[in-house]
């Protein structure tokens, strides 16, 4: 058989499905696999599409190398309050940290906006006498006595079973927070500790501590989770690494992901932008918006040269509208998307506005669409676009779920055609048009906040259900071309495959750049960049070749935020000590047009991200399921007409036999495994050397 | 130059556009600034407008009063300084309370934004400074000439060239030059990297100037604007509220409001007159929180410009405290001007009760000035905020800034600042008005002097005597204190913070809405466990006994 290192497989767990891809790096192809996801027992679908997987590409599990897992399980967990029971220390007089918050309102005008609930309740937080000053001072000594007592007493009160350390000016001098943690690991080993400046060490104590108990939360459950999976494959023969994807893109191995949950809190989105990238790399005339949507959740965001933009604040769990500021603040590298409750399996009902609405509830896997037949009793995505022709009823995974469509007009009846006055197809339209509307609105609002001109970027489709979406979501944005990668619907596991091992650390060490010598400027970086190769050993032993990027975050003395300030790679460490200066003028002067020759200037954070050269890549990869020599056209479908209001016959092709160079214009549906792509009348497409699908959304 | 009116497509991308263009400023403006006030509180204001003087758009997060004030300022600016007589590159700026903010602690920056030689729009941003001379930020001041150095609308800047002597006088002129001139700095770059935007904009949607979008937007937001007025019932409104002062005087404020089809009038007849000391307000200062008001009870969803202000009038008599002139001391205006906004919502209570926000607990600034152990001039300003109001259908807040929207300081930011250290930050119980809907909590902040010197503290405290008002039925919030060394001082004026001593704010709460006796009992345990009541509030508040399984343990 096949050796070591040929064989690199992605596992994606999104909100419903559970996505598979296998690449065989000799032969260059790829084998993909997808199936729904099981929320009560995540281990239990991996267990399964692997086995499948394995199969279909004829590989044992111990001829695979590495395996790169991304995964929402975090950020739901925090979405629907499934984490663990989280107690928190804080210092002496700031237990109302939490709940006191920004004191601001994230919309000046809205008088009814809400916020969130902090993740700790307040009686499960204690305060703790102990005391850094903000220089880094010791003033207080911490009792260990006192730490003892109060987890003690959350613990056998309470029931915790993890605990986040937050200490005033811990991002200063940890000393205290590491102390505490190490009494609770010693006398409790049970329960699961983060110390808020360990998670990430950044100045703000409501930032910080909140990204803590985000941490904090989710860490026992990912933790069982991670160990049940290692265990499994390793029983199984599995004898290579097992990497996370973390939020901005990089990979770690599973002790630093045990560690830091919190950094794999956007997942799912960087596995979609991965592929995005990928695609970027061929399209390189213009930024590329991603466009992502699963059983739950869309994905969208701004893909540049073949990257998504990397920024280090977020939200988890927006709470009133989707907006800015409505959700928890976590302080973490990710990458700069949104994400959206919206999917083919979100719930759509009437609001209050008397409107049509869908999502942000899912009926997730169980019970699923009501097509589906296993006990879903309310409309969805999915079972709109069946009763509307777009869906096959036995295409769907291979036929292995049949999907009725006199299931899918019985809900749609019951639940909406008599409050809207419609017919079940013309409400199954509306549901498909909501979800555009829903879609595109927030493609503008992201873009808006960013003030990108989305018109002038290609969307690309991916996940089960965006390739049935795209052109209609096109055409309401302006948007002229759309593009779908061949595998579409498992995009985020092709995409984990082009995952590099990475990992960013941040110091924060304020210095005055004229008190800083050059040997304490290579000190620094060296002791960061050692902290990082210690996290990624493994991968580093394998021989691979580190690329290290460093950055600083910088200001003029006296001001309160800071710029940073990307150091050229390459350079002799002591070129860059000498040229920071120039380089930090320069680049302020570029973000702000104005510089201050005069002023002093301080680094306040350093950061250094060590990614190993990817040896592997999926270039010039094929799909193993493409079928070179069958006929396209599969057969004809009767699609629902909302001009017309009749049903109309369109082609049904299948995508696996389509070849490059090929043509056609709409309707007409493209079928795959996976996911089904839907052509309006009027658009056309095009098949090109990869395989992908470029349409062209005609003008609406 | 396009003829045709714009597509409504192209009309929402390129509104969008401006707003985020104008966010940028801002946040470019709280990025290069010095003064924590301005990068941590965010007291600033970015505001975009077309080559007539028209606001569009204007920063997200901008403090309402600045926004409020800028549709105004600039009218007075260009009548200064007429389009003819600028050129590109040139810069104007004005702290004049009058034609400004309503007090000579913000400048107004306001930059024409040239396209092929001509103008095509302005950019202008307002920010706080940390000091302006005179008798630094005090309520003290008995008229402006105390208050610090008045700049009339002047260039800071000739087509591209500083205008030194200008900034020589402002830098010898306050009490932390670098921060202040740091600062105004800051906006003028602000002002440039909006124009720059503007034009990239420009560029990108390929438009020659802003008149089609400018007229769009305003068009628009007018039409909601207006249908949402005319959906009012139309009648004449009254209120009237109590507001202390620095003495034993107490300030009435009173309105009229009177709705007729799509128009609304504001008079403030029946107003306490100015005072010697520096809260009173001039009539810009009060018409930006009627303007705000309006914004909340119209159109809350619509971003702010030009239209939401055309269907407003507002009076107010010469001299009564909304309607202060010139040489009245204005520092502490926002003292007395944030009433305005619960005086209106007041007075439309049983006209719009689904509408109306019961009375907020306010916020409180306490500027710091003194020395650091290293003997560097501290001068800076702490915010601490109280609760919001509840209204119909959803509690008040708890500690969340109303009317106005200046962020917290980070306690880690604030040491690292000043040597103050933060020994606590406590939620208020019981400080909330009880109801239907419950009104937010205040909080109890205590700092600590350790700079080694004495801090002089300049406080600018409101509800010390007069609580925030429930509506429908609802309770009043609980009253601001001030305590040096466990001492209690005025609310407002000057006091000594010794080296070493501790001064500890308690915030206000907010109003509650709607008949206490309606609040469910799982609401009322849930407050409990919250740390928002305690058992004895419950008993008072509620006449509900917290049973033993929600009690917590306090420690």
């Amino acid at each position: 058989m096949s050796q070591t290192g040929q064989f690199h497989i992605g596992i994606d767990i999104g909100g419903t499905f559970t996505d598979f891809s296998l690449s065989h790096q000799e032969q260059k192809r790829l084998y993909v696999h997808k199936l729904p996801g099981n929320p009560d027992d995540p281990l239990q679908s991996v267990r399964e599409g692997l086995d499948t997987l394995l199969a279909k590409a004829g590989v044992p599990l111990s001829a695979v190398s590495r395996i790169t897992h991304g995964t929402t399980l975090i950020a739901n967990a925090v979405l629907e309050r499934k984490g663990d029971i989280t107690g928190m220390l804080c210092t002496r007089g700031f237990i109302s940290v939490l709940d006191i918050g920004r004191e601001q309102r994230y919309d000046l005008y809205d008088l009814r906006i809400e916020y969130p609930e902090p993740l700790v309740p307040l009686a499960l937080r204690r305060e703790i006498d102990e005391r850094v000053d903000s220089k880094g001072n010791i003033q207080r000594n911490l009792s260990e006595r006192e730490v003892l007592e109060a987890v003690q007493e959350l613990k056998s009160r309470q029931g915790i079973n993890s605990l986040a350390v937050c200490f005033i000016n811990s991002y200063r001098n940890p000393v205290h927070e590491r102390r505490a943690c190490e009494i609770v690991s010693r006398e409790f080993p049970g329960i699961y500790v983060s110390a808020s400046a360990d998670v990430f060490p950044s100045i703000r104590e409501y930032e910080r501590w909140t990204t803590a108990t985000v941490n904090a939360y989710t860490q026992s459950i990912f933790k069982t989770y991670l160990s049940d999976l290692d265990s499994w494959l390793r029983e199984n023969g599995f004898a290579g690494t097992l990497h996370l994807l973390v939020s901005d893109g990089g990979v770690v191995n599973v002790n630093v992901a045990t560690r830091y949950p919190v950094r794999m809190l956007a997942s799912g989105s960087a596995a979609a932008a991965l592929m995005c990238g990928q695609i970027g790399k061929t399209y390189t005339g213009s930024d590329l918006f991603m466009f992502d949507m699963g059983g739950t959740t869309t994905k969208l965001g701004i893909i540049r040269n073949g990257k998504a933009q990397k920024r280090y604040d977020t939200e988890v769990s927006r709470t009133y509208r989707n907006k800015k500021g409505s959700g928890l603040p976590v302080i973490t590298p990710v990458y700069d998307l949104a994400e959206i409750a919206v999917g083919g399996c979100s719930i759509a009902g009437i609001d209050q506005r008397g409107v049509l609405k869908v999502g942000p509830e899912s009926t997730g896997v169980k019970p699923g669409p009501a097509c589906f037949g296993l006990g879903g009793e309310q409309p969805t995505p999915a079972d709109a676009n069946l009763l509307l022709g777009f869906y096959g009823t036995d295409t769907f995974l291979g036929g292995e779920f049949k999907s009725s469509p006199e299931l899918a007009e019985q809900v749609i009846t019951a639940s909406l055609s008599k409050r809207l006055a419609a017919t079940a197809p013309r409400a199954a339209w509306g549901i498909y048009e909501t979800v555009n509307e829903t879609v595109s609105a927030a493609i503008k609002n992201y873009a808006a906040e960013r003030g990108i001109d989305y018109r002038k970027c290609p969307l690309v489709a991916s996940g089960g259900a965006a390739p049935a979406h795209a052109l209609a979501v096109a055409r309401k944005l302006g948007i002229e071309k759309v593009i779908i990668p061949f595998a579409a619907g498992v995009a985020s596991a092709v995409g984990l495959l082009a995952a590099p091992v990475s990992f960013e650390s941040l110091l924060s060490w304020r210095t005055a750049l004229n008190e800083l010598s050059l040997e304490d400027f290579s000190t620094r970086f060296m002791e960061l960049e050692y902290s990082i190769l210690r996290v990624i050993a493994h991968d580093y032993e394998n021989g691979s070749k580190p690329d290290i990027v460093r950055r600083l975050d910088m200001r003029y003395l006296g001001q309160g935020f800071e710029l940073e300030i990307t150091l050229p790679s390459g350079t002799d460490i002591k070129d860059l000590y000498t040229s920071l200066p120039d380089l930090f003028h320069e680049t302020y002067e570029n973000h702000f047009f104005t510089r201050f020759p005069g002023r002093g200037m301080e680094i306040i954070n350093w950061k250094a991200e060590i990614t190993i050269d990817a040896t592997m890549t999926i270039d010039n990869h094929t799909f193993a399921a493409h079928q070179s020599d069958a006929g396209a056209l599969a057969g004809a479908r009767n699609v629902f007409s909302d001009k017309e209001n009749r049903y109309v016959e369109w082609p049904v092709y299948n995508r696996y036999a389509l070849r490059q160079g090929d043509q056609f214009n709409g309707p007409m549906l493209i079928e795959d495994r996976e996911c089904t792509t839907v052509v309006h009348k009027n658009d056309s497409v095009a098949v090109d050397d990869r395989l992908n699908l470029v349409l062209v959304a005609a003008p609406a | 130059m396009k003829t045709d009116t714009i597509d409504l497509i192209t009309l929402g991308i390129v509104w969008d556009h401006l707003i985020s263009i104008a966010d940028e400023i801002l946040l470019a403006l709280v990025r290069t600034s010095f003064s924590i006030t301005v990068r941590e509180a965010w007291d600033v204001g970015a505001v975009i407008f077309d080559r007539s003087g028209r606001p569009i758009a204007q920063g997200s997060q901008s403090t309402p009063a600045f926004t409020g004030t800028a549709f105004y300022t600039i009218e007075t600016l260009l009548k200064r300084y007429p389009t003819s007589s600028l050129a590109e590159g040139d810069v104007i700026i004005t702290n004049d309370p009058w034609v400004g903010t309503g007090h000579l602690a913000d400048v107004s920056v306001l930059r024409p934004v040239f396209r092929n030689g001509s103008i095509i729009g302005f950019v202008m941003t307002i920010s706080h400074l940390v000091d302006i001379g005179g008798r630094g930020a005090s309520v003290s001041s008995r008229d402006i000439y105390e208050e610090g150095l008045l700049i009339p609308p002047i260039k800071i800047y000739r087509q591209g060239q500083m205008n030194e002597e200008l900034l020589n006088l402002i830098q010898l002129n306050v009490r932390a030059p670098d921060q202040v001139i740091g600062d105004i700095m800051a906006n003028v770059s602000g002002t440039y990297t909006g124009a720059t935007k503007l034009n990239e904009m420009l560029d990108q949607h390929e438009l020659n100037d802003l008149q089609d979008i400018a007229d769009g937007i305003i068009r628009q937001s007018e039409t909601a604007v207006r249908e949402k007025i005319l959906a009012m019932p139309d009648g004449i409104y009254n209120n009237r509220l109590e507001a202390e002062t620095r003495d034993e005087q107490t300030l009435t404020l009173a309105c009229s409001l009177e709705i007729n089809r799509d128009r609304i009038k504001i008079n403030f007849a029946g107003t306490s007159p100015c005072v010697p000391y520096a809260i009173n307000v001039p009539l810009c200062y009060t018409r930006s929180w009627c303007a705000y008001t309006l914004k909340c009870l119209t159109t809350p969803s619509i971003p702010n410009n030009l239209a939401n202000v055309l269907p407003m009038e507002v009076t107010a008599p010469e001299d009564c405290i909304l309607n202060a002139q010139h040489p009245a001391a204005t520092f502490g205006r926002n003292t007395v001007g944030w009433y305005v906004v619960p005086l209106l919502m007041g007075a439309l209570a049983e006209a719009l009760p689904e509408a109306v926000q019961a009375e907020p607990g306010m916020a409180t600034a306490v500027v710091f000035n003194g020395r650091l152990q290293g003997g560097d001039k501290l001068l800076d300003q702490y915010f601490a905020t109280g609760g919001i109001g509840a209204m119909s259908g959803i509690d008040g807040r708890q500690t969340t800034a109303a009317p106005t929207n200046c962020a917290m300081i980070s306690s880690e930011i604030w040491e690292d600042e000043t040597e103050v250290a933060v020994l606590e930050r406590r939620i208020l119980p019981d400080s909330g008005g009880a109801g239907q809907y419950r009104g937010g909590p205040g909080q109890q902040v205590t700092l600590k002097n350790n700079t080694g010197h004495p801090i002089m503290l300049s406080l600018f405290g409101l509800r010390t005597q007069f609580p925030a008002r429930g509506y429908a039925g609802g309770k009043d919030g609980g009253l601001r204190a001030f305590r040096i060394n466990n001492e209690a001082v005025a609310g407002k004026g000057t006091h000594t913070l010794p080296a070493g001593g501790l001064l500890t704010i308690q915030e206000a709460g907010g109003g509650g809405f709607g008949d206490p006796g309606k609040r469910s009992r799982e609401k009322i345990y849930q407050d409990f466990r919250n740390g928002f009541i305690t058992s004895v509030g419950a008993a008072k508040d509620y006449g509900i006994e917290i049973p033993q399984e929600q009690a917590r343990d306090d420690r």
